[in-house]
C-alpha cells in the first residue's frame, strides 16, 4: 500500500480510535464469573486456581485474603472454624454465616445509615443498619449470592462513605471508590 | 503505578481481587476492538468478558506477565474469530469480495463520508479483512506486532490490508454516491 492511501486510511479510522463507552458494571461481571468459577471448586480450567485451592492449604490462603479482600464463604463448615478470630470483632464488615455478610458501619453522629450495592441495585433506602449497642456502631445483615458485589454506606440519605474495613473496588469510574466483597462457595476451598 | 507482572504476583498469591485493576487497565482497548470487529456492543460486551475470564483462569501459564495486555488481547481477538464463526450464516449476507470495484485513483476521503459510513462499509467486508484494517488503522500495530497477534505472516498481511483498504474504499464510494443521488432526488 502506498503512503498516500496509509494516509487517507489512517484519516478515515481515526474516530474509529475512541474508546467506545462500556456497560460501569463490566468489571463486576467479570469478577463474579470468576468468583463463580472459584466456586466451583476451581474446576474448569483454571491453572490459577489448582495451584492455590486445593486440600487444606486453601484455607490458609483465604483466610490472609481477608486482608485483601472481604470475602464471604457460602456453604460453612470448614470456613466458619477457620475465621472463629474474626468473627469476635464487631465493628467491621465481615461474614456471619455462610453466605451472609454483616454489614458495619461506626459513626456516633450519624441519624440514619444504610448500604447501597449492586446486590440491591445501588437502592440508598432498601438496607437500612440498624443501631447496635450505644458506641455508634450500625449494622445489618445481608443474604449475598455468589459473586462480586460492591457497595456504599449512606449516611442520613446524603452522604456516600465507602466501607473502611473492605478493599476499594478499582472498577469504580466517578468519585470515590466502591468497596467490595466477594463470596465464594464453600465447595471452592 | 504496579506493573501488571506486580498484579498478577499477587493474584497468584491468592489475591485474587487485584484482577479487577488488570480488568479496568485492559478492557477499554480489548472492548474497542470487539466492537468495531462484532460491530455489536452487547456481544462485544461478553466476547471481552469471555476473554478475561479466560485469560485469568490461564493465568499462570501468561509467560511474560509484563506483556498480559497483549496476551489478554491475543486471547480476545480469537474469541472475536470464534463469535463470528458462530454466526457466519448471518454475515454471509454483507461478504460480496466478488463485485467490488477497485479505484486507486480514488480518494474517498476528499469526499467525506460520517463515521457510520466507515463502520458500515467495514462491517460489509468478510472478517478476514475487516480484522486486518482494524488492528493496522485502529489499533495501530505494526506488522510485526499484527503477525504475532493473528500467526499470520507479515507478506500476507500485508497482502491482506492492502486488499481490504480497496475494498473498503471502493465500498464507500458506492455509499457516498447513493448518498448523493439521494440528496438529489429530494
Amino acid at each position: 500500500m502506498n503512503a498516500h492511501n496509509d494516509d487517507e486510511l489512517n484519516r478515515l479510522f481515526a474516530p474509529l480510535r475512541e474508546f467506545p463507552a462500556s456497560s460501569p458494571d463490566s468489571t463486576d461481571r467479570i469478577m463474579a464469573e470468576i468468583a463463580v468459577d472459584l466456586s466451583e471448586g476451581g474446576a474448569k480450567n483454571s491453572k490459577v486456581n489448582s495451584g492455590w485451592m486445593g486440600g487444606r492449604r486453601p484455607v490458609f490462603v483465604t483466610v490472609l485474603a481477608i486482608a485483601a479482600a472481604v470475602i464471604v464463604v457460602v456453604g460453612g463448615g470448614l470456613w466458619q472454624t477457620s475465621t472463629q478470630d474474626h468473627l469476635t470483632s464487631p465493628t467491621t464488615t465481615m461474614s456471619v454465616r455462610p453466605g451472609v455478610v454483616r454489614f458495619v458501619f461506626v459513626s456516633a453522629d450519624a441519624k440514619q445509615v444504610t448500604v447501597a450495592g449492586s446486590f440491591n441495585h445501588w437502592n440508598t433506602d432498601a438496607t437500612p443498619l440498624e443501631r447496635v449497642g450505644s458506641e455508634g456502631v450500625w449494622a445489618a445483615e445481608v443474604s449475598l449470592t455468589t459473586g462480586w458485589h460492591s457497595y456504599m454506606f449512606v449516611v442520613d440519605g446524603k452522604q456516600w462513605v465507602p466501607d473502611p474495613a473492605a478493599p476499594q473496588d478499582p472498577g469504580t469510574e466517578f468519585g470515590p471508590s466502591n468497596s467490595a466483597v466477594m463470596v465464594i462457595a464453600h465447595n471452592s476451598l | 503505578m504496579e506493573t501488571d507482572r506486580f498484579i498478577i504476583a499477587r493474584i497468584l498469591r491468592g489475591e485474587t481481587i487485584a484482577y479487577a485493576q488488570l480488568i479496568e487497565r485492559h478492557r477499554p482497548r480489548c472492548f474497542r476492538y470487539a466492537c468495531r470487529m462484532l460491530g455489536d456492543y452487547d456481544e462485544a460486551e461478553d466476547v471481552a468478558q469471555e476473554a478475561f475470564v479466560r485469560a485469568y483462569r490461564a493465568l499462570s501459564q501468561c509467560v511474560n506477565p509484563d506483556r498480559f495486555g497483549e496476551w489478554v488481547f491475543q486471547i480476545l481477538v480469537n474469541r472475536c474469530r470464534t463469535a463470528i464463526e458462530r454466526r457466519v450464516t448471518q454475515d454471509r449476507w454483507f461478504v460480496r469480495t466478488d463485485t467490488d470495484i477497485l479505484d486507486p485513483r480514488s480518494d474517498i476521503s476528499q469526499q467525506m463520508p460520517q463515521t457510520d459510513d466507515v463502520e458500515y462499509a467495514l462491517a460489509q467486508l468478510a472478517p478476514v479483512y475487516r480484522e486486518a484494517l482494524i488492528l493496522k488503522y485502529v489499533e495501530q500495530l505494526t506488522y510485526d506486532e499484527m503477525a504475532e497477534i493473528t500467526g499470520i505472516g507479515i507478506s500476507a498481511l500485508k497482502m491482506r490490508v492492502n486488499r481490504a483498504g480497496a475494498m473498503l474504499r471502493s465500498r464507500l464510494l458506492n455509499i457516498v454516491k447513493r448518498e448523493e443521488n439521494y440528496e438529489c432526488t429530494q
